[in-house]
Parts: structure tokens; C-alpha cells; sequence
């Protein structure tokens, strides 16, 4: 090195001491400044912006919209239906008309009076705009009855009118939204005024950072913070950041951090998430056959699946569709198939399947390959389950493509098994969509006999107790012929410090969504 | 795209050339690059349409909502300017690019103009902090190397050049991210700024310095050791030409012959280098930003292709070619200047 670099040298090792000694945050900027903020952390990208046409896909964008807007009905700490825009309900004898009545403090963020002509608004734009989480196939209408009271008629009974659309679907401000043609193009700061305890007061795309500010008098309570923030950091860099006591929750806390998290003195709370591993059939392929769908379900240990691919960060899900959250859940009417090969062996015979003298499976005496695609994020899970399977003597090949792809996959055409999740949270009367309907992530099962009434039956079945038993019925029957495999019921878990507790719901929050840092835990009781 | 010519090739044709003849070849690759954007922006255009799936898919993704009906889907995928046969589609790409409107990501419900902008800057940031590090880095140690082949020097500097060419950049990247931000945590682990940016623009500045440390020397030695080779390859012919034998038995050595006699004969060169880097300095800034959470062009353009975002990952393309493609013409004029100086 020439002397005339010394002194460059010099300079450049003096900067590198001093970041070495700088800390990861400046302190004087920290937290302790403003105790009536709370810092959320979350690890992924851009979550869209806090209306309901400009949230990103999943539920986390859903949960930020729902800061902004309230819907007609909320829930409480249970998670129980309890009043939001809506002060009161009541469902006619028939099923056929809910009358609606109007909190008459309610203030759009603007100060304008929420009316239920607002609410009459939404439907219809609803209706025209369809937003992706909100069906509003039996809504027939609505009628405006007074300027706080409004009657919604439907065409058919329906069990979860309350439970799905009246506490899933966000309330619009008509006089905002009646000139927009295509909501998804107006972006402008007049597209976040809402009715929700929060307006989102500054939004950081590219770092992925939002900033919420309380609504002042707002009409359903008081905010235990005067500012919300929502930053992206990975989950490591946030426990960091929460011994520092500058992040006090960590919304989505992977299940290998939970020791590390604990270690720096933050509480974890787990939950099973309902959103259930399933393995789908193409049902008109060799799985059209209920004993090797049955044999499938013997065949795989859900328990080794649970802690092999997911190290204990799931469990084995219950085969009735409806998992342990459910209050609908029925365990003692739930068929098991505890892991047993000889079984899965009977039923294959039975269904007409034979074994060569190296136990491999063929049908006509060609050896049978069966075809399982998936993406990225369920790849561990499709090669412990091709172990479990070849182990067997069934041949299984696996395609792990990204989502996008996945989503244009025909069966039959493309696969004899498909592995994704999908949520079982909400309303059952998702389940006439989830395992009926025709949408790639639906289950796509085609058979018109007693399990299709049943689903129909308990999501028109207005007796809470007649549901239940009906729904029972549905778990024991959906067991027994197996639309789809329930493998795991994978754990979300949120670490915090000691002056937060955010729950989760059993049911999930609003549509099903399971997440702990919703609105109610930014509420004082 | 001009590769790599010796100095001497280029120093004999640059003396050779008319001065008119120089301008038309600047001229003939300016009008060579505009073709190539041009048909970068159809390509563009066409490649993430011939993707499975599009952004209507992604938007109303749903297990709960019923497939809409065939005529709904049609009037909404018109409504969001997705009707039309692909040349249609095309078309009107090229249509609102051409009146220089980037158009609007549904996505992020955000123009893509104003998306960008916010990237941009932190990607140039990455890159503005590596290139002096690999420039400086790749010259010095390519010098040191070239100047006596085979010296002791240069065997141990090839080697450690040779091994730190073996591991594939992303492995360099997490090792950094590992031993300074993890195990050793000097620095932070990822990110642009910290959670709460401090109030004064000085601190800001160096929080934003210490932020982009690990992420630019990431970047930078993905770079390094190519410079390295070309350098030190260079270096290696110009120790046997007569002018640096000629000033070494004069007793020239040390600081003045590396700088004198070997870095401003390998400038045209360097040069030539700079105009491919430019375009392999995006693309690695890809891998780097996913790795250190670092805000830039990289992670919004991977998330847009899964996406199916078109407008953003075309505007993303669009401009990344068009600063590509303008850096490298630039560096080639300069190369061709530099040459024809000798």
C-alpha cells in the first residue's frame, strides 16, 4: 500500500468503528417517548392500502381495512356477534328479512352521519363491484325504512347472514363512493375515509410501513393508542427490536422463533389457525372411488406429517372439514382413521387395485403413479407425504409450482391430487362454496346425495340446536367419504410484551381471519 | 454492446478511424439500443400475459365467492383494462407507454410512476455505494496481481479470487448477513433505515449508510472478482510491453507505476466493464434486496411477476432497460473516447 492511502485507510477504519459502536436503533428516537403507540411488526411485503378495494389478497389486508371501516356487526371478546354500525338486528320468523337499526352516532371520518342509505349503497355497489370475501348471491335487496333503520330481504333463509355477510362485509361511504366506477383505481386519501377507530395517516410503500392515528370520537369506544404503526421486519430483526422495546407485537411469529422469543422476555400465544393442510382430489380420476380416498386417509400418519414437516408448529387435523376452533365442531361423530397401512391395503384391493411381488400398487396390471401438485410453501409436506406413500408401494410424483400457476391446474388433466391450504374459519355456510363450489381451491366435490342436503339444510337452518345436530351429521358423513383430506391444522402464533395482550379469536376475526392484532384489541373494555 | 478489446486492439483501430466515423458507430448502437428496447417493452408486454393465470385471478382469489359468471368476468376484466385478444392487450401497452404514462398498479392500488419512484432510489443507493468498492477493490487487487505474474502476490490473490469466485453469489450474501448482523452483530440485519429514523438529517444519513453497508458489499463482491480476472489479465500483457519494462529500469515502481503506468492504461477497459455491470448490478441487486429486506426495485419486481401485476413489472422493465441500456451507450462513447486517446 502506498503511503498516500494511509490516511484513506485511516478514515475509512475509523467509520467502520463507529458503526460498529452505533446501536441498531438510536435510542433518543425509541418508543419510550410516546406511550400511547404501538408498534406491530409483521414480516411480509405490501399489504395493500386500508380500503376494501385496495387491500392486498388474504386476510392481513382484510385486517387493515378493517381498522378503517367498521362493518354492520362486530364482535366482542369471545368473539361473539356483538353491535358495531348496527346498534340492533332483528331476523323475521321466516329468515326472510333482517331489520337493521343504525348506531345514530356513528360519524364517517369526514363527520358526516352514517345512514342507511350508506348501507343500501353498499350492497348494490357490492353487488356490481364484487369484492373477493363477501357473497352476496342471496341478498334480494334492500329497503330503506327511516334515515337510521333498514330492512335487507333475502331470498332464501340463510343461517349465516349475520355471521357471514353482516359481520364480513365493510360499510362504504355513499357519498364518497356513488361517482367511482372503478373502485380499484381510486386511490386518493378520500378512498380511506371509513368509520372504523383508525384513518391511516401515513403509508410507506416501499419499506412497508403504515401509520394509524385514533379517530377522535369515535362512536364504539375509546383507542388505548393514539397511534398504531405497522412495520415490516423480519421476524428475527423484531424480536431484536421488541427486547429494545421498540416493537410490541410480533404479528406472525414463526414457529422456530417461539424459544428465541421467549428467551428476550416476550410472552407467545398459539392457535390453531383453521386454516387446515388439505389434500384434494381430482374426483373423477382414480379417487373417484371412496376406498382409496378412505385408504388414504389410513395410509398417512397426520401425526409424523405434523412433526416432521412443520417441527410441531401444526397438529393433526380432525377429518370431519370443521376443526377443533369451530363451535360447530363435533369430535365424538368425526370418523379417526388412526394410521394403519393394512387398512389402506384392504380398501385399495377392494377398489380394485393389486400388489406386485414388490409390494408396488398397479391397476390392470400397470403400475399405478399418481400425480400431486402443489406450491412452494407446501413442499415439505408433499415430499414427507410421497415418503409415506412410496414407503407403501404407491408411486407418487410432485410438481411444486408457484402459486399462480397452481391456481390454473385442471384436475384430471393436470393432477390426481392437489396440496394447498384452505381456510374451514367463518361461517359454515362457507362450506356449500368450500367443498361444492368450482373454484380451484374448492374442493370441487361432485356428489348430489346426502352430504350435499346436509350443507344445504344447516346453512338454511335457523334453530341453533337443529344446526348443530345437522352439522354433526355433515362431520360424520364428510368422514366418512372424504371430499378432501384434512392433514394439519397449522398454528399462528403473535409474541408481545407485557402492556399488550392481543388474542385470537376460536372463529377468527370478522369472515374467519386468524389474526390477534385485530381492532377490538386496540379498544379499551 | 462493446466486449472486452485489449487497449492495444483498440489504441491501433481508434488511431486508424476518422473522427466522422466515430460518431456514426456512436450514432449506429444508440440506434441498436433503442431497437432493443423497443422489443423489450413488446416482450415485456407478451411474456407475463403468456403466464398461467392473470392479475383478475390474483385479485379475486376466493374460496368463498362464487366463480363469477362468464359475462361478469368479462365486463370486469374490460372495466380493469384487461379485455381484448394479447395483440389488443399489447397494443394498448404500447400505446400508454409511448405517451409516457407507466400506468397503475391494481395491486398496490398506486400508479406505477409513483411505485418506482419510491424503489428506485434505494436500489441506486446499493449500487452507488458497491461500484467504488469493486471498482476500487477489482483495480488494486488486479494491478497488484498482473503487474509480476506469478509472484508470490499474484498466486495468493488469484487464489483467493479463484475461491471466492467458486461460491455463488447469494451464498456470499447470507454468509455476510450471518457473521456481521447475526452471530457478530455489528451491523444491522435488514432493512433500509431503523424502525424510528432519527430527527436529524446527519444521523438519518448514517443510519441509512449503516443499513446499506452489508447489502452494497454484497452487491460489490459479486462484482470484485470479475474485475479482478479482466484486470489482472490486462495487467499481466502491459508488464511485458516495452514502455513499463522501459520505466522500470529506470527505477520507476511502487505507487507511480501502479498508477501511472498500469490503472490509466486499463481505464478503456474498465470502462467497457462498466457497461455490462451496469445491467448485472440490477439484477443481482434482486437477490441482495430479498435477502437483507432492503426496499429497492428487486423485491417489488419479484413480487410483481408472482403477481401478475403487468403494468408494474413492464414500467419496472421499462425503466430498468432504459437506464441499463443509456449507462452502457454511455460507457461505450467513453470506451471509444478513451481508446481513441490511447
Amino acid at each position: 500500500m502506498g503511503p498516500r492511502l494511509r490516511p484513506a485507510f485511516g478514515v475509512l477504519s475509523l467509520c467502520l468503528a463507529m458503526m460498529a459502536q452505533a446501536p441498531l436503533v438510536s435510542a433518543d428516537t425509541a418508543d419510550t417517548a410516546n406511550p400511547r403507540r404501538l408498534v406491530i411488526s409483521n414480516s411480509n411485503t405490501d399489504w395493500g392500502l386500508a380500503t376494501p378495494y385496495l387491500q392486498a389478497r388474504g386476510g392481513l389486508g382484510y385486517m387493515l381495512t378493517h381498522f378503517v371501516f367498521d362493518n354492520l356487526v362486530g364482535q366482542d371478546r369471545s368473539g361473539a356477534l356483538a353491535p358495531e354500525l348496527a346498534r340492533e338486528w332483528e331476523l323475521s320468523d321466516d329468515g326472510l328479512s333482517l331489520d337493521i337499526r343504525l348506531n345514530p352516532e356513528a360519524r364517517w371520518h369526514d363527520g358526516t352521519d352514517i345512514t342507511s342509505s350508506d348501507v343500501a349503497f353498499t350492497f348494490a355497489y357490492m353487488a356490481q363491484h364484487p369484492h373477493p370475501f363477501i357473497s352476496l348471491d342471496n341478498i334480494r335487496g334492500t329497503e330503506i325504512l327511516s334515515p337510521d333503520t333498514l330492512r335487507i330481504t333475502l331470498a332464501r333463509p340463510d343461517a349465516g347472514v349475520l355471521s357471514s355477510v353482516m359481520v364480513g362485509m365493510p360499510i362504504l361511504p355513499e357519498h364518497i363512493y356513488r361517482d367511482q366506477d372503478n373502485p380499484r383505481t381510486f386511490s386518493e386519501p378520500r378512498a380511506m375515509i371509513g368509520s372504523g377507530p383508525y384513518r391511516l395517516s401515513s403509508h410507506e410503500r416501499a419499506k412497508g410501513r403504515y401509520v394509524f392515528s385514533a379517530v377522535e370520537n369515535y362512536y364504539g369506544g375509546v383507542q388505548k393508542y393514539d397511534e398504531v404503526m405497522i412495520a415490516k421486519l423480519q421476524p428475527e430483526a423484531a424480536i431484536q427490536a421488541a427486547a429494545n422495546g421498540q416493537v410490541n407485537v410480533i404479528s406472525d411469529l414463526p414457529h422456530r422463533l417461539v424459544d428465541y422469543a421467549k428467551e428476550h422476555d416476550l410472552q407467545v400465544q398459539t392457535s390453531p389457525s383453521g386454516h387446515a393442510i388439505k389434500l384434494r382430489f381430482d374426483h373423477s380420476g382414480p379417487f373417484a372411488a371412496v376406498q382409496r380416498r378412505q385408504a388414504l386417509a389410513y395410509l398417512l400418519d397426520r401425526d409424523a406429517l405434523a412433526a416432521i414437516a412443520y417441527r410441531g408448529g401444526a397438529r393433526s387435523a380432525s377429518l370431519g372439514y370443521l376443526q377443533d376452533n369451530s363451535a360447530w365442531y363435533a369430535p365424538d361423530s368425526v370418523l379417526r382413521y388412526p394410521h394403519d397401512p393394512d387398512r389402506a391395503a384392504a380398501l385399495l384391493r377392494e377398489s380394485g387395485w393389486t400388489r406386485d411381488d414388490d409390494g408396488a400398487w398397479q391397476q390392470d396390471d400397470t403400475p399405478v403413479t399418481l400425480r400431486l401438485v402443489t406450491s412452494g410453501r407446501e413442499e415439505a409436506l408433499a415430499q414427507v407425504i410421497k415418503d409415506q406413500l412410496e414407503a407403501f408401494g404407491l408411486e407418487l410424483s410432485v410438481r411444486v409450482m408457484e402459486r399462480g400457476a397452481l391456481r390454473k391446474q385442471q384436475p384430471g388433466k393436470d393432477y390426481d391430487l392437489i396440496l394447498a391450504g384452505g381456510s374451514t374459519l367463518g361461517d359454515p355456510v362457507t362450506i356449500l362454496e368450500r367443498v361444492f363450489g368450482t373454484r380451484w381451491n374448492n374442493e370441487r366435490y361432485r356428489d348430489d346425495g346426502t352430504l350435499r342436503q346436509l350443507a344445504m339444510a344447516q346453512a338454511q337452518s335457523l334453530d341453533p340446536d337443529r344446526r348443530a345436530a345437522l352439522l354433526a351429521e355433515f362431520q360424520q358423513l364428510y368422514s366418512r367419504e372424504l371430499p378432501a383430506i384434512m392433514l394439519v391444522n397449522v398454528n399462528r402464533t403473535v409474541a408481545h410484551d407485557n402492556g399488550i395482550e392481543p388474542w385470537f379469536f376460536d372463529e377468527g376475526l370478522a369472515i374467519g381471519i386468524p389474526v390477534a392484532t385485530h381492532k377490538y384489541m386496540l379498544l379499551e373494555d | 454492446m462493446s466486449g472486452h478489446i485489449s487497449p492495444t486492439a483498440r489504441q491501433e483501430a481508434g488511431a486508424a478511424a476518422a473522427p466522422a466515423g466515430v460518431a456514426l458507430t456512436l450514432l449506429r448502437s444508440l440506434v441498436h439500443r433503442i431497437a432493443v428496447f423497443g422489443f423489450l417493452l413488446v416482450l415485456m408486454s407478451v411474456l407475463p400475459r403468456l403466464l398461467p393465470g392473470d392479475t383478475l385471478d390474483v385479485l379475486m382469489d376466493s374460496d368463498v365467492q362464487r366463480e363469477l359468471a362468464d359475462d361478469d368476468l368479462h365486463a370486469l376484466r374490460d372495466r380493469l383494462g384487461f379485455g381484448g385478444s394479447l395483440a389488443e392487450q399489447v397494443g394498448r401497452d404500447l400505446l400508454r407507454l409511448l405517451r409516457g404514462d407507466l400506468g397503475y398498479s391494481l395491486l398496490h392500488g398506486a400508479p406505477v410512476r409513483r411505485l418506482l419512484a419510491e424503489a428506485l432510489p434505494w436500489t441506486g443507493l446499493l449500487i452507488a455505494a458497491a461500484t467504488p468498492v469493486f471498482l476500487g477493490l477489482g483495480i488494486m487487487l488486479g494491478v497488484e496481481a498482473g503487474r509480476q505474474p506469478g509472484s508470490r502476490a499474484d498466486r495468493v490473490l488469484t487464489a483467493g479470487m479463484s475461491l471466492l469466485a467458486s461460491i455463488p453469489p447469494f451464498v456470499t450474501a447470507i454468509a455476510l448477513l450471518l457473521v456481521f448482523a447475526i452471530l457478530c452483530p455489528v451491523l444491522p440485519a435488514g432493512g433500509a433505515e431503523p424502525l424510528f429514523p432519527a430527527a436529524t438529517p446527519w444521523l438519518r444519513a448514517f443510519e441509512i449508510a449503516r443499513h446499506a453497508v452489508l447489502p452494497a458489499l454484497a452487491l460489490a463482491l459479486h462484482e470484485v472478482v470479475r474485475y479482478f480476472f479482466v484486470l489482472r489479465g490486462e495487467a499481466a500483457v502491459l508488464s511485458h510491453r516495452a514502455f513499463v519494462v522501459n520505466a522500470r529500469s529506470r527505477g520507476i515502481s511502487g505507487w507511480r507505476e501502479r498508477r501511472d503506468y498500469f490503472s490509466r492504461n486499463l481505464l478503456p477497459v474498465i470502462c467497457a466493464r462498466l457497461g455490462q455491470s451496469v445491467a448485472t448490478l440490477f439484477t443481482a441487486s434482486l437477490f441482495v434486496e430479498v435477502i437483507f429486506a432492503y426496499p429497492g426495485i428487486g423485491s417489488l419486481t419479484y413480487q410483481a411477476v408472482l403477481d401478475r401485476d403487468y403494468a408494474l413489472l413492464q414500467g419496472a422493465i421499462a425503466v430498468l432497460a432504459a437506464l441499463v441500456l443509456s449507462l452502457n451507450w454511455l460507457f461505450d462513447a467513453l470506451t471509444e473516447t478513451l481508446a481513441r486517446r490511447g
